[in-house]
């Protein structure tokens, strides 16, 4: 176990690399001056370039080849990626350029909304998925299995942002059962949760229904049969047992999404989370915001994957950590 | 029905349950992450809003008289000029001061001194803040600009001798050349007067802790929701103005002469980033003054601009006045096909239906500019209608085909580029798409990011762009005419690509000649020469059209303090909207 | 590690005579592999421009609402909703069908090398494909949009249909490329290719003559599911602004219809959704009725018999 771990962990190590690399590459890569945008109409020349050593915008990408030549290697590593890496590794990430912040205080104010409702939408979801996923494998080869897979199709169907939309309209503007926009806690959250419920279901119940007829067909499984287990029971203790391994594998990576998920939901409804922040930031290139939520969700990602081995490893008697 | 909807939503956003009879209910249309003079963007903006109440600058404009005068606020008088005009000294008012904060010695606010204006200058040439305002004050004061490149470059900070303490509540200023716009400059609240306690202690998050000398002081601030801010107990004694503009009495604009500022207790910012539940809001009551959202235009206002009686019964009254600001089309004068072909210049001017585009997105409310200076400022010239800015399809043809004799062939496909990726903006630049079609001319949309309007045009132009327009950020013609001037320390401001020396020499005339009837003269040559050369087409003057309560009064619409106007002279009769509004 | 919960491995091919008979005219898959046929068609007529190519014209007044002179009614600018609708079929057939293919190329081509050359190129293309994966994909789509946009690769500016295309495509293929490697690790140790190997015929010829065919089945399903997630994406990224501004898009029609919501003006909104919606549901069925037929991975017998 001990080694799993650690080989795991190490593992993680050129991934996070990776994603360091990507999200600085993208950074530099867009085309357009930050410093222009933020001198405004009447900045010279001078100014802008001001504007960009202020930002640590002028230092050397990488390397300062001429002051590694030189001996000075303390300077020669005073690049932009090295302060990148920096940044997020301890977890400082530096000042928002947009709004002039530092980025931890904008994630502190942002993360409370986009939780609301986050956490309520992964749990419902999986909830949901799962009971609907155990029921069409219960009735399956039927013609409410029929119905059901339909009706998955119909929901994956559905492009999501045109469904909020809609239910925007409808639900909240026509109809008047829900707030149309604006945070207000509480009741506002009730239409946006639903919808984030709803959206991807069909392929999350589809998911389960998978699984769990897959763990139905198996000789442990005719043995549990044969001995007479049958009905719920059967469902409950046996094919969803070793089914947790692999629906585990299929959630936990979602974990980012608790950050992230809700972005066109907080779009739409006007709810000051993390999600329409990350947009915002994007189209303002503010690199530091973009930076430091890539990052993070590719931790959390990774974090969820290795959970979910560690986890499946111990439900399934089949899996050996090797 | 759906008002019961939004009605929902609004009791979240307005949770400060009662309304205290003192306090005046306003809405910032974006979120505002914190406030720190140097970084305000526009007057506009929500930073502004909420800074322009807690921060004061050395000077101001009067609240009544038009055209906007500047008169003294931290400043004692107005400065005292030196014959040469480089030089002059600013004394401030003895009994203005900060206002009390844990930052100072046992949390009492001190007097504000010279050195504090000193400090909170050089934090806007200090180039590690990257304040967009040090634009304004290059080249100017001397010493500054060393100052700048020394803290740039990390060697020891040199003495700024152009900015000098005399004495505690004396300040003189030494100037490289003559600079008759710096009060004005001096009256934006980007350069308002900040302790350096403050900073010291709040670091970072001196954007959330803002100390100043303004009438009012933050009481709370509701991330994403709203900020309130309070009536400063320390306020010096500051008096409503005695004389205004002469509509202003019958207009009840001088009943509160003479009394002392501020009038209101608390001020409530409420952050509603869409038009339709801040309209709700307004109609209920709990929003005391607001913008028109476009969609609401007809059911408020009728064909001659009035409120319409059902309005009026409820007792709405309705502001519309001109703000500083033109939007324009411009020209990319370096692209050969635009630059040596007046004609084609001339034929987009005309092919534009400019009333079609107020009527479709601006609901009728704005202007059809005659002249590039907007209204409201002592230059503009109320009668003069320029030939060429006007829509008439039939001489936009007739001048494509001049065009095109001269270009020799067919003029080849236009690119518009556009600031913002917005659904409006795209359809606006589909309508442009579409009369430039009707005259004839072909034309390719690009959109660009709203704020990278500009270094896309410096870097890669095309051929012509339409972006946020010219809002003037002091009331002065320097303002519009630097940003056509091609050479020295201006030049960066003209995206047009726009060269002609004689303008050139203009401006710098311009620029050092005090007020004067021969200044107003020059400038009417200059924009008739502007007119003439047609380096960009004059598209829409904008109107504010405001409604309020009309308990809250003494309100007169300014276009230097932003949508929300000057607080600190508003009167709210708390009474009034008890009785009128359903609780 | 995988997700895929059937990811056992059965060796024989496809059935491909099971496909006639999935895709039978009278069964639901047929019906519904006709609409997307009628997509096609409708996306075809669109560019060539017919009934016309021109919706930027004024064809009546602002915000008409449906009447038998506009069928679904006008837009602020007074253009008619069908036919913007009508043409806005032709940009998310480009955008999803050539998204999907450059996703799916590229997966292809690097999931063959990585399972083919093993070593460092494996260990190259399964670091990108976690890296990649590790990101929020929605994140990197945004980011790949603004990139493109505005750029001009061989020629072609780079907004709009283009820019999304490649977006798309080349943020879409870690699935494809995870996929196609798992099988050529597989086929790498069958029989047939250890004798084409020993036969000394060249690693290129094998891989596109012996191993290509038997990942057919598997790009057809993949491009499939492609094809159906990028309409979608089409949409979000048009509500995110990064949509065409030159031709209509149903993407761009929900966003503006959006804001016209206030006004109950409803038949933009209507239009474009129930377009994308039909479209969506077609494809999905089809993909879906392509990977039961063709997928040798899924469970047996697992789909209710039709």
């Amino acid at each position: 176990m001990k080694r799993f771990l650690i080989r795991r962990l190490l593992a993680v190590v050129p991934v996070l690399f990776g994603v360091l690399l990507l999200t600085f590459a993208l950074s530099r890569l867009l085309p357009d001056d930050f410093a222009s945008r933020l001198g405004g109409d009447y900045a010279s020349q001078e100014m802008l370039a001001d504007l960009r050593w202020a930002h640590g915008l002028d230092k050397p990408l990488f390397v300062a080849w001429d002051r590694l030549l030189s001996g000075n290697i303390a300077a020669a590593f005073d690049s932009q990626f090295i302060g990148h890496c920096r940044r997020l590794f301890t977890l400082d990430f530096g000042r928002s350029w947009s709004a002039l912040r530092p980025v931890s205080h904008l994630l502190r104010e942002g993360v409370g909304p986009s939780l609301a409702i986050t956490v309520p939408v992964l749990l419902g979801s999986a909830a949901v998925s799962l009971l609907l996923g155990m029921l069409a494998a219960f009735v399956w080869r039927t013609r409410w299995d029929r119905w059901l897979l339909g009706a998955c199709t119909l929901n994956m169907s559905i492009p999501g942002v045109a469904l909020m939309l809609a239910a925007q309209y409808f639900v909240a503007f026509e109809w008047g059962w829900a707030p149309v926009h604006g945070w207000a806690g509480g009741r506002g959250l009730v239409l946006p949760v639903l919808l984030g419920i709803f959206i991807g279901l069909g392929a999350d119940v589809r998911f389960c229904r998978v699984v769990l007829l897959k763990e139905l067909h198996e000789d442990f499984m005719r043995t549990a049969l044969a001995k007479g287990v049958g009905g719920w029971r059967l469902y409950a203790v046996h094919a969803l047992r070793p089914a947790i391994g692999p629906l585990l594998a299929h959630w936990l990576p979602r974990l980012p999404l608790l950050l992230t998920g809700s972005l066109f939901l907080e779009r739409i409804f006007g709810i000051p989370g993390l999600g329409g922040m990350m947009v915002d930031a994007i189209s303002a290139r503010d690199f530091p915001v973009v930076n430091a939520m890539t990052f993070i969700a590719a931790v959390l990602h990774l974090f969820g994957q290795t959970l979910a081995d560690i986890i499946s490893a111990r439900f399934d008697p089949r899996i050996r950590l090797s | 029905m759906q008002h019961a909807a939004l009605v929902g939503v609004l009791a979240g956003c307005g949770r400060e349950e009662a309304v205290s009879p003192g306090s005046e209910h306003l809405v910032l249309r974006e979120r505002v992450a914190g406030v720190d003079p140097i970084h305000i963007s526009g007057l506009a903006s929500g930073m502004a809003a909420v800074a322009s109440n807690i921060y004061e600058p050395l000077f101001q404009y009067h609240y009544l008289k038009r055209p906007y005068e500047v008169v003294p606020c931290l400043a004692a008088e107005m400065p005292q000029w030196s014959a040469d005009g480089l030089s002059c000294r600013i004394r401030l008012k003895g009994d203005a001061r900060f206002d009390d904060n844990p930052c100072f010695p046992e949390g009492r606010g001190r007097p504000v001194t010279a050195a504090d204006v000193i400090f909170s200058w050089k934090r806007i040439a200090d180039p590690r803040n990257a304040s967009a305002f040090w634009a304004h004050f290059e080249h100017h004061i001397i010493g500054l600009d060393e100052y700048r490149r020394a803290l740039r470059e990390n060697t020891p900070e040199p003495a700024v001798p152009g900015l000098h303490a005399v004495d505690a509540q004396t300040l003189e200023i030494r100037l490289t050349r003559p600079w008759p716009q710096l009060i004005q400059i001096f009256a934006h609240p980007a350069t308002a007067v900040v302790p350096a306690e403050a900073l010291q202690i709040y670091g970072a998050d001196f954007l959330r802790h803002p100390v100043g000398t303004g009438p009012f002081r933050l009481r709370s601030w509701e991330p994403g929701t709203g900020v309130v801010l309070e009536k400063s107990p320390t306020f010096r004694e500051e008096h409503y103005p005695t004389d205004g503009a002469p509509e202003d009495a019958a207009a009840g604009l001088l009943a509160d002469s003479g009394k002392r500022l501020p009038q209101v207790d608390e001020v409530h910012f409420h952050v509603i980033e869409t038009s339709e539940p801040a309209w709700l809001l307004f109609l209920q009551g709990r929003i005391d003054h607001l913008g028109v959202p476009t969609d609401h235009f007809d059911d408020v206002l009728d064909a001659s601009w009035q409120l319409r009686p059902e309005w009026n019964q409820k007792g709405l009254c309705v502001d519309v006045f001109p703000s500083m600001f033109l939007r324009w089309i411009g020209f990319n004068m370096a692209d050969p096909v635009i630059a040596n072909n007046l004609p084609l210049r001339r034929a987009i001017s005309l092919a534009m239906n400019r009333q079609e585009f107020n009527d479709l997105f601006l609901g009728g409310r704005c202007g059809l500019p005659g002249s590039l200076l907007p209204p409201g400022m002592k230059e503009h010239r109320p009668g003069l209608r320029d030939a060429w800015m006007t829509f008439d399809l039939e001489r936009a043809r007739a001048q494509r085909i001049e065009a095109e004799k001269i270009h020799g062939g067919a003029i080849p496909p236009l690119t518009l580029r556009m600031g913002g990726t917005s659904p409006l903006v795209r359809q606006i630049g589909q309508l442009i798409t579409r009369w430039l079609a009707e005259a004839g001319l072909e034309l390719h949309v690009d959109h660009v990011d709203e704020r990278a309007m500009n270094s896309s045009m410096r870097e890669h132009p095309a051929s012509m762009f339409f972006g946020d327009g010219y809002s003037m950020v002091h009331p002065d013609p320097t303002d519009l005419f630097r940003r056509f001037v091609s050479h020295g320390d201006d030049a960066t401001a003209n995206i047009f690509h726009y060269q002609n020396p004689r303008f050139d020499e203009s401006y710098e005339s311009l620029a050092a000649m005090p007020d004067s009837p021969e200044r107003i003269k020059l400038c009417h040559q200059m924009e008739d020469h502007l007119l003439q050369d047609l380096p960009c087409i004059g598209f829409l003057t904008y109107n504010w059209v405001s409604v309020r309560h009309d308990w809250l009064t003494s309100f007169k619409p300014h276009a230097f303090s932003g949508p929300a106007g000057l607080i600190k002279y508003h009167r709210v009769d708390g009474r009034r909207r008890e009785q009128q509004s359903p609780p | 590690m995988t997700t895929e919960p059937h990811s056992e491995v059965i060796v024989h091919g496809p059935d491909w005579s099971r496909l006639r008979q999935v895709f039978r005219l009278r069964g639901w898959p047929g019906i519904m592999l006709l609409m997307v046929l009628a997509y096609f068609i409708v996306a075809l007529l669109g560019t060539i421009g017919w009934p016309q190519d021109d919706w930027n014209r004024r064809t009546g007044p602002s915000f008409a609402p449906p009447s038998w002179e506009h069928w679904f009614g006008t837009d602020r600018l007074g253009r008619s909703v069908a036919l913007k609708t009508w043409l806005g079929a032709r940009l998310s057939v480009i955008v999803s069908c050539g998204g999907a293919a450059l996703a799916v190329g590229i997966g292809l081509l690097l999931g063959m090398l990585a399972g083919w050359r093993r070593g460092w190129a494996d260990a190259v293309v399964i670091w990108l494909c976690t890296t990649l994966s590790t990101v929020p994909r929605l994140l990197l789509l945004i980011a790949f949009s603004l990139l493109l946009r505005g750029q001009t690769i061989f020629g072609v500016p780079m907004h709009g249909a283009p820019s999304m295309l490649l977006a798309l495509g080349l943020t879409g293929w870690v699935g494809v490329c995870q996929v196609v490697r798992a099988e050529m690790l597989k086929l790498g140790s069958l029989n047939f290719i250890v004798a084409a190997r020993a036969l000394g015929a060249g690693s290129f010829d094998i891989a596109r003559r012996h191993a290509l065919p038997q990942l057919t089945h598997l790009i057809l399903v993949e491009f499939g599911l492609r094809v159906a997630g990028f309409i979608g994406a089409e949409v979000s990224l048009s509500f995110l602004g990064l949509g065409p501004v030159d031709q209509p898009s149903w993407g761009t029609m929900l966003e503006e219809a959006r804001l016209e919501i206030a006004q109950h003006v409803w038949w933009q909104m209507t239009a474009a959704f129930t377009a994308v919606l039909l479209f969506s549901i077609a494809v999905h069925e089809v993909s879906d009725a392509l990977r039961d037929a063709l997928d040798p991975r899924t469970v047996p017998d697992v789909r209710p018999k039709r």
